[in-house]
This record gives C-alpha cells, structure tokens and sequence, in this order.
C-alpha cells in the first residue's frame, strides 16, 4: 500500500508536469491539422475519400502519439538528473524502483490522454465525413495505443542513463527497427544462411514487433478480425512493457547521480 | 531623423516588400511550372514505399495515388478532348484521319463509327503506362483499395484504348476485392465493349449486381443483359450506368457527348424492386441469353 502511495505520488507529479509540457500541445495541434489536411486531399482521390480520411488519420495519430512519448520522454529523467532535481526526490524513502514505476505510470498516463484526444478528433471526422465508427477502428486505435506505450516506456529507458540526443536516436532505431519486424521475419524464412539466420532470429526476437499492433488495413477495409488478433498482441504488449520497465529500474537502480 | 519617422519608413519598406511577395507569385508560378515531360511522375516501388511509410502500407498507398491524380490531373486528356470531339462529330473511327465513315456492320454495336471513335481512341498520351505502373503500386500496397483498379481500368480503355492493360488491372481487382461489385461490373464493360464477351459480361454483371451495396443501376443492367435486350439499348444502358456511377467529371462528360450523337435510345426500364430482381437474376442467366 506504502508502495502503491509513493508510485503515484511520483505519478501524479510527472503526469502534471508533462502535461504542461508545450510540446504536447504544438503536437497535437500538428495532428489535428495533419488529420484535416487528410480529410482535403480525401476529396480529390476520385473515390473512397472515406478511406483515405481513415487511413491517414490513424496514421498520424499514432505516429503523433509515438512522436509525443519520444520527445517528451527523452528529457523526463535526464532533466531531473541534470538539475539534481532528483537528489531530493531520491533523499526521501522512495526506492528508485517506485520513481521509475511511478514516472511511467504519470508520464504514460499524460500521453494516454493526449492519445486519446487525438482519436477523438478522428472519431468525430469519421463520424461527420467517413463511413462512421466501427469496431475495427477502435481496435486499431486500442492496438496502436501499445505501440505508443513501448515507444514512452523505451524512451525513459534510455533517458534513465543517457543524453537526450542519443536516447532520440537509441528510440527511433529501436521505433523503426520495429516496424521492419515482419521484412526481418520475411527475411529470416528466404535466408539459406544457418549463422545469420540465427543473428537475425535474435535480433528479431529482441526488436518490439510493431506490426503485430497495426491492424490499420483490416480496420479501414472493415474485414474480420479473429479474438485472438486483438487479445495476443495485447498479451505481448504488456509483456513487452514489463520487460523495459525492469530493465530501467536495474539501469537506473546501479546509475551513479551525485 | 525622430524615432517615428523610422518606424514610418521601416513600415513603409515591410509594405513594399510584402506587395512584391504578392506580385511576384504569379511570376514564380511561370518560372517554376514544368512542361509536362519535365514533370513525369517517378514511380517508386514498393519496397520503397513500404519503407518510407515506416511500414504503413494502406497511408504510403493513398499519398502515392494522390500524387498520381496530381499528377494526372495536370496533364489531363481534357487538352486533347477538341481532337475527340472532332472525331465524334463526324462519327470517325480514329485511324480515319477524322473523316466520316458511315458504312459498318449494324449487327454489332462495336463497328458502330460513334462507339469505335468513343472506344478505340488513342490519345497515346504519356500518362498511360504510369496510370497501370500506378494503379499496379497502389494495389500492391493496399490490395483492398478499390478506386485504383477502376479508375485506371476506365481511363486506360476510354481514353488510351489500352484495353489489355485495363484488363490486366480489373482482374487483379476481382481477385483482391471479391466483396465490392464495382471491379466486377467494370470488368463486365470491358468485357462486353472491348472483347465482345457477351457471356463473360453477362456473368461479371450478375456476380456484381449480387453483391451488397450495388445501386439498383447495376441490377437492373444485369436483368437487361439477362432478358436479351437489343444490344444497341444494352450498350447504352451500359454507358447511362456507367455515366451514373463515375466520380471522373472527365469521363462523364465523355458519356454525355457520346451519348447525345448516338442518340438517347430505349431505355430498358426495370420495374421491379431491386430485391425482386436480384432474385430473379440467376435463373436469367441460365445459359447465354445474349442475342
């Protein structure tokens, strides 16, 4: 229970303190204008002008999402560290594993609602200009709202014992590594050579498999989706989330601040 | 010189300047607009694209086919509409040289002069390979994205008479959207028009007026190619459903010409309820009842 009150505590903080945060709100602006820029360009497609509203919407929303949760996150650690801001944090009975846990929480939290405020817009353009609503839609938002929580969890990582310029390109390679998973995976079946494949394997192992959260195509064609397509990638999802959030905590846990 | 005066003149100059900007934009519009040669659309391919959308197949496949409407647009047949125009008139097939031809085989509608000039013309403009390579990247990408395969298989027959090319991409249509009528119906034309397969049309015609969500147009067209109707109405309901169903103002306006020299025919009117008639359509089809 005394754990659970330190981790939102430190959560509540984060989460005001990225709100606050300016970059959020150029960025959703960004999105917001991206997303009726979309709903423009439909128009002079000659022909499913709700598609394409569909596709780049859920597009610019998640990159938006992953693109908030890297530039934010980046800074959320090594901010504090750099102005010893979190030498009094620390000082108090607040194990690093909770500040870390309860950094996530807020900062996750924080780029949940922005997320959230992006589809909404969506939602609402859908709504008034597409096909309207369907499950599938929510779907591939529920699932690219994953992704968007690995690329924040990755972010404070590599913000927990770098600088923020090499924890923005440690993400992006890991965001864009990602989403190449299924070529790897392609790759590793057309590849003859047994040392490689196992390289590879391991890579593709370690990588986050973005494609298993992007169901954009099944959500704007309508087609069916199997329980297990939605439940699985959720299971690895949270998986994958629990993995990074050990692994700052060791980082950060051994990291000397003075 | 008192500070006012300054801002005066500093006014003055960002005025000045912001009028030039403003005149000078029709200038850079001259200098900057390419001749259409210079302008080709590069066509990357689907690697490329897959990489550039980081993945995002269906967003990197609708910017690629926006770029190729651009594209289109701008070098648009709608230049070369005076020289089909002229053809129309004089009921010229295009290897005429533009002179009338009036003597053909009146028991097909296809040596018909107005449908050869409407059909078989070929602008030979340099959009027409791209339109395939286009629509054949686009699909590739996003296989379930309906309006390429159509829109290239109406342009590359009725505006570059390259209906093997049309066919070529109607069919990767058919196979990769066999929930939308709309490949079906079009590949039907191409089929009745270009290719003289009553049968094959027929049959394209009924799967698509079977499919959910097509207009009442589709359906009642099935019905008319099931029931035997002349050919010259079936043609012309043919081309009215068509005219009906295009987003292209382009090719409507083609329709209209066409269908105002060839003359307005008898409609083959369907009075049933589309329901009625959708359920009727497949013992119609029983066999080749085209005559």
């Amino acid at each position: 229970m005394e754990a659970l009150n330190r981790i939102s505590a430190v959560a509540l903080t984060t989460f005001r303190e990225t709100i606050r945060n300016k970059v959020l709100l150029h960025l959703f602006g960004f999105a917001a204008a991206m997303m009726v820029l979309g709903w423009v360009v439909s128009n002079w497609s000659l022909g499913e002008p709700e598609k394409i509203i569909a596709d780049i919407g859920l597009s610019v929303t998640t990159l938006s999402g992953v693109a908030i949760a890297l530039f934010s996150g980046i800074v959320l650690v090594w901010g504090e560290v750099e102005q010893k801001t979190i030498l009094p944090i620390l000082a108090k009975p607040l194990p690093r594993r909770d500040y870390v846990v309860g950094k996530l929480v807020g900062f996750g939290g924080a780029v949940s609602i922005v997320y959230a405020g992006m589809n909404l817009l969506l939602l609402l353009l859908l709504l008034v200009f597409g096909e309207g609503i369907t499950a599938n839609i929510l779907f591939s938002i529920y699932l690219s709202w994953w992704e968007v929580l690995i690329i924040t969890a990755l972010a404070l990582l590599f913000s927990s014992f770098s600088s923020p310029t090499l924890s923005a390109l440690y993400t992006v390679m890991l965001f864009v590594a990602g989403r190449f998973s299924e070529d790897i995976r392609i790759y590793i079946s057309d590849n003859p050579l047994a040392y490689s494949r196992w390289i590879l394997e391991s890579v593709y192992a370690i990588i986050p498999h973005f494609g298993a959260f992007n169901i954009r195509l099944e959500a704007v064609h309508n087609l069916q989706l199997t329980s297990g397509r939605l439940l699985i990638p959720s299971l690895y999802g949270l998986a994958y989330l629990t993995v990074i959030v050990v692994l700052t905590t060791i980082v950060f846990r051994r990291r000397d601040l003075a | 010189m008192n500070e006012n005066f300054k801002e005066s003149i500093i006014v003055i100059i960002g005025m000045i300047a912001l009028v030039s900007v403003i005149a000078m934009r029709h200038l850079l519009d001259k200098v900057t607009t390419r001749e259409p040669e210079l302008s080709l659309l590069y066509l990357p391919d689907k690697q490329l694209i897959h990489a550039f959308a980081l993945g995002d197949d269906a967003a990197g496949a609708d910017l690629l086919w926006l770029r190729g409407v651009f594209y289109i647009a701008a070098n648009s047949v709608e230049e070369k509409q005076e020289e089909f125009q002229h053809n129309l008139k004089n009921k010229a097939h295009p290897s005429s040289g533009g002179k009338r031809e009036v003597i053909y085989d009146k028991t097909d509608f296809r040596n018909d002069p107005t449908f050869q000039a409407i059909l078989f013309w070929n602008l030979n403009g340099t959009e027409a390979p791209l339109l395939l390579g286009l629509a054949d990247r686009v699909t590739d990408l996003d296989p379930g994205f309906v309006t390429p395969y159509v829109y290239a298989a109406t342009s590359l027959a009725l505006f570059y008479g390259r209906y093997k090319e049309a066919r070529q991409i109607i069919d990767k249509g058919v196979l990769n959207c066999p929930n939308s009528w709309e490949p079906l119906y079009h590949r039907g034309f191409l089929r009745l028009f270009y290719e003289n397969d009553k049968v094959g049309a027929a049959e394209d015609i009924r799967r698509a007026a079977m499919i959910p969500g097509a207009p009442i147009i589709v359906v009642q067209l099935a019905a008319a190619l099931g029931i035997g109707a002349g050919q010259r109405d079936v043609a012309l309901d043919f081309l009215r459903s068509l005219r009906e169903i295009t987003t292209d103002d382009v090719l409507k306006q083609k329709i209209d010409d066409m269908l105002k020299v060839y003359g307005e025919g008898t409609q083959v009117v369907i009075t049933e309820r589309k329901t009625d008639v959708k359920e009727k359509l497949n013992s119609m089809f029983a066999g080749d009842s085209l005559r």
